[in-house]
């Protein structure tokens, strides 16, 4: 299975990828929105994972772009931040994205929240 | 959001707590993340001679991170000193405060569950010690989360509602368990000693253990002030050194190196603090209070072997220093008894003070010569043994009779007795100082007389005059005397009577109004021609 990490740290971009990659799955990953949207269109990945602070084009904006554009609105995504604000959550939720999660990541919990929306 | 109360307490007291609180809450902050950094050099020291690269570049990264996180810390909280008014709540529940502490954080409790599926696989001796360490980071730094997860819950609060709240200790600090001994590779260090460490980190604490027990040194661990000073009182001098934490709830570093210093059991231990950057101005103050040494966090791991090395080192030579001072006072002291049993103090003083030649003239002393007559007549009846017992009971008679005089003894020489008054200081009484005693001695032999069956007897003579005092010869010396004055003294002895008194003329006139005599007739005393002499026969 494809999962598409858009990730703007790069220790984290490479640790997660590795994670991901030894438990079977195939990691594309990008550095900020733009791209990530761009990545998103070649290969279609089943899910991703996005930092919700990146460079270029916000996570948030990315994540309204992706649900308004018909050829990537079924792809579920998994918000991830490090800010922790009252509010977050729901403003990820608002701009269309199914999950949530804050950093530092329990891998665990990603998988399982991974699992449930891919399964589904 | 609310505005930062006033309290009842006035506006200063408010900034005090301020201070206090944060302080307080970047310690939390950075107690985690010093044990990551610690355990992170550990894995890099084990990981040395190893060729696994991609290991190696991810502990390094767990290390930059944690670097990383710490100066994001301080950089908010140095922050956060400086201005004063701002929300204290908002500080630390801050979103930057929150992000650049979470993205790293993610890092490396990822690198470290990475780490602990590759590490199994590696071929070095150390995988278990590096294994475990390992652990340790993962553990720290879910802690470090746990506590930047709770700084939320202050976003809205004044300073005294926050202070409240960490006094009650809302920080859901995980139980921290030992997850697994292992045995530490061990470096012998110069120094070793039994160490107290005090740090109500259990992190912290954990690992300095495991950083020092690698050095053999021998550890004991408090929590808190109370604690360590319960230690103290049963090690006392057995320990060593004090490696001490600045900030610790309830009783605090400071407070509690005070109590150490004022006790004189252990005041002398020495005491290495633990602080932090920022908190320099305290830790010098510590210095001031007796403090020895102080180390920054994170504890870097050489530096804090040198530092224990160093003051263990300076402790074991100071209390080496006071051992033997101690040992040179003894022995000085007996030195000084036994030169005091052969010289006048006042002699010893000067031989002691450099003087090579001791010779004084004195202008008026009284000498006086005792022979133990009949003494040879004894020696025949007695054994050896027995005679020397008699002779050494009689003289130390005489010996105790001459403090009570204040007499100097000059010699011995077989069964004679000499002794003078009026030196090596000049005193207007030394004839009467010396018929008193003769007058003692006299006595003394009529009772042992009466006590033996040994008939025993005393010839005594007197003389006064000028002489000559004082030390010659390099070996066996005394102090002795010279001079005509000696000589006549000498010659009234051997002139005298059995149990009589025998003066010159000299000596009766110095007593001849306080004392009776009898005019003998006229003696022609050998070398020193007629001589008219007296026996003193008793007071007036």
């Amino acid at each position: 299975m494809r999962i598409l990490l858009i990730e703007d740290n790069e220790l984290n971009r490479d640790m997660l990828t590795r994670r991901l990659e030894r438990k079977g799955y195939t990691v594309i990953s990008a550095v900020d929105g733009l791209s990530g949207l761009e990545k998103d269109g070649s290969e279609k990945p089943e899910l991703i994972i996005m930092d919700l602070s990146l460079p270029v084009l916000d996570g948030w904006t990315a994540a309204q772009q992706l649900k308004a554009d018909k050829n990537t609105k079924s792809i579920p995504i998994i918000a991830l931040t490090a800010h922790a604000m009252k509010g977050d959550r729901e403003k990820a939720l608002e701009a269309g994205c199914d999950e949530y999660d804050t950093k530092p990541v329990d891998f665990e919990r990603l998988l399982g929240k991974i699992n449930q929306l891919t399964n589904s | 959001m609310s505005t930062t109360t006033k309290s009842v307490k006035t506006e200063n007291s408010s900034g005090y707590y301020r201070k206090i609180l944060l302080s307080n809450i970047k310690h939390d902050l950075t107690n985690p993340i010093n044990a990551i950094l610690g355990y992170a050099e550990l894995i890099m020291d084990y990981m040395q001679d190893s060729n696994n690269q991609k290991l190696k570049a991810d502990i390094n990264n767990i290390h930059a991170s944690g670097t990383l996180i710490l100066k994001n810390i301080n950089a908010i909280f140095t922050q956060g000193r400086k201005h004063e008014n701002d929300n204290i709540g908002e500080l630390i529940s801050n979103p930057q405060l929150q992000f650049s502490i979470r993205t790293p954080l993610s890092a490396i409790i990822g690198l470290t569950e990475l780490m602990q599926e590759d590490i199994p696989l590696i071929s070095s001796e150390y995988r278990e010690d590096i294994q475990a360490c390992n652990k340790k980071i993962n553990h720290a730094s879910k802690q470090l989360s746990q506590v930047t997860t709770d700084l939320i819950k202050f976003s809205n609060l004044s300073v005294n509602e926050v202070l409240e709240r960490y006094k009650t200790d809302i920080y859901s600090k995980e139980a921290s368990q030992r997850l697994f001994d292992f045995d530490p590779v061990i470096a012998i260090p110069a120094q070793i000693g039994k160490i107290l460490i005090v740090d109500d980190d259990s992190s912290n604490l954990e690992l300095l253990e495991q950083i020092l027990l690698k050095s053999n040194h021998k550890l004991l661990c408090a929590d808190t002030g109370e604690s360590a000073l319960k230690i103290l009182q049963e090690e006392q001098s057995n320990v060593d050194l004090i490696l001490l934490d600045l900030i610790m709830p309830g009783m605090n570093g400071i407070e509690l190196l005070e109590k150490i210093k004022l006790d004189q059991h252990y005041q002398n231990i020495p005491i290495i603090m633990l602080s932090a950057v920022d908190e320099l101005d305290t830790t010098a103050e510590c210095i001031t209070l007796g403090a020895d040494d102080f180390l920054f966090k994170p504890i870097n791991r050489v530096l804090l072997n040198a530092r224990i090395n160093n003051a263990l080192e300076n402790k074991f030579f100071r209390d080496k220093e006071t051992h033997y001072k101690e040992k040179i006072k003894e022995e000085q002291e007996k030195s000084d008894k036994l030169l005091l049993n052969i010289l006048p103090g006042s002699i010893a003083k000067r031989l002691k003070d450099g003087e090579t030649l001791i010779a004084d003239d004195i202008e008026s002393a009284t000498v006086l010569f005792a022979d133990l007559s009949g003494f040879t007549q004894i020696s025949s009846t007695l054994s050896a043994q027995k005679l020397v017992l008699l002779l050494n009971n009689i003289f130390s008679i005489f010996d105790e009779l001459l403090e009570k005089h204040s007499i100097e003894k000059i010699k011995t020489i077989g069964d004679n007795y000499m002794l003078a008054g009026g030196l090596p200081e000049p005193s207007p009484n030394h004839a009467v100082s010396v018929a008193e005693m003769a007058m003692d001695m006299l006595e003394a032999i009529s009772k042992l007389d009466d006590e033996t069956a040994q008939p025993l007897h005393i010839r005594i003579g007197i003389n006064s005059g000028p002489l000559s005092a004082g030390v010659i010869g390099r070996k066996k010396f005394i102090y002795d005397l010279w001079g005509d004055t000696v000589n006549i003294a000498s010659r009234m002895e051997s002139y005298g009577e059995n149990n009589k008194i025998h003066t010159s003329e000299n000596t009766y006139l110095l007593l001849k109004d306080n004392y009776q005599f009898e005019k003998r007739p006229k003696l022609d005393i050998q070398g020193k021609g007629i001589m008219q002499t007296y026996y003193l026969t008793g007071r007036k």
